[in-house]
């Protein structure tokens, strides 16, 4: 049987690869009412054209 | 300040990090996540972990002496989340007015270092503006400098 390989883009100094933050990515829940904040900021103001540009 | 910093730990997109704050406190994990909202731009999201209910807490004051290690560890984050993903635009905005504030006080103290590197705004009365010091802002939006060959 084949196993596929995971392909890890390399990473700087001082960080390393922890395959149990693939699996907490998956489960874990970011704060709510900050999310809605960003989002109505998103809503309220689209980011200009001239930072998308930069 | 940006060379000491904690050692991280990065999920195979680059977009979650974790380390440990070590200090009079204890050893505490933080966690560092960068979700998608719209297409190229993410939030900015940071906590402490908490092993029992696999969530992380992002109201939370650790007070672990390390502020500015914890600081350096986060912008070191922000550098190998854009390495990965150049064209994004990170947008943070504290949980609590307390938390935003202190994210202001960072990005002022180390205005000079990240403008190097990065375009930072502010968001204030609707509106992004050029970062400023001591500005009131309720956000923070950055993007990292594209790369002139002739810088090189």
């Amino acid at each position: 049987m084949k196993v596929k390989k995971t392909k890890i883009k390399k990473l700087p100094k001082g960080v390393t690869y922890d395959p149990e933050l693939d699996k907490l990515k998956s489960i874990i829940k970011v704060n709510s009412k900050e999310l809605a904040r960003v989002n109505e900021i998103l809503e309220k103001t689209p980011i200009p054209k001239w930072i998308l540009e930069l | 300040m940006i060379d000491d910093r904690y050692l991280l730990r990065a999920d195979i997109d680059s977009k979650m990090f974790k380390f440990i704050s070590e200090g009079p406190k204890g050893n505490i994990e933080k966690i560092v996540y960068y979700t998608e909202r719209r297409a190229n731009i993410y939030n900015l999201s940071f906590g402490d972990y908490n092993e029992l209910i696999n969530d992380f807490d992002d109201k939370v004051v650790t007070n672990n002496g390390d502020s500015l290690k914890v600081l350096a560890t986060v912008a070191k984050s922000l550098y190998v989340f854009t390495d990965r993903y150049p064209d994004a635009l990170i947008i943070a905005t504290g949980s609590t007015f307390a938390r935003t504030r202190l994210y202001r006080i960072g990005i002022t103290n180390n205005l000079f270092l990240i403008e190097k590197d990065f375009h930072v705004f502010g968001y204030r009365d609707n509106e992004f503006v050029k970062f400023e010091r001591n500005g009131p802002y309720e956000g923070f939006l950055v993007k990292r400098k594209k790369i002139n060959k002739f810088d090189i």
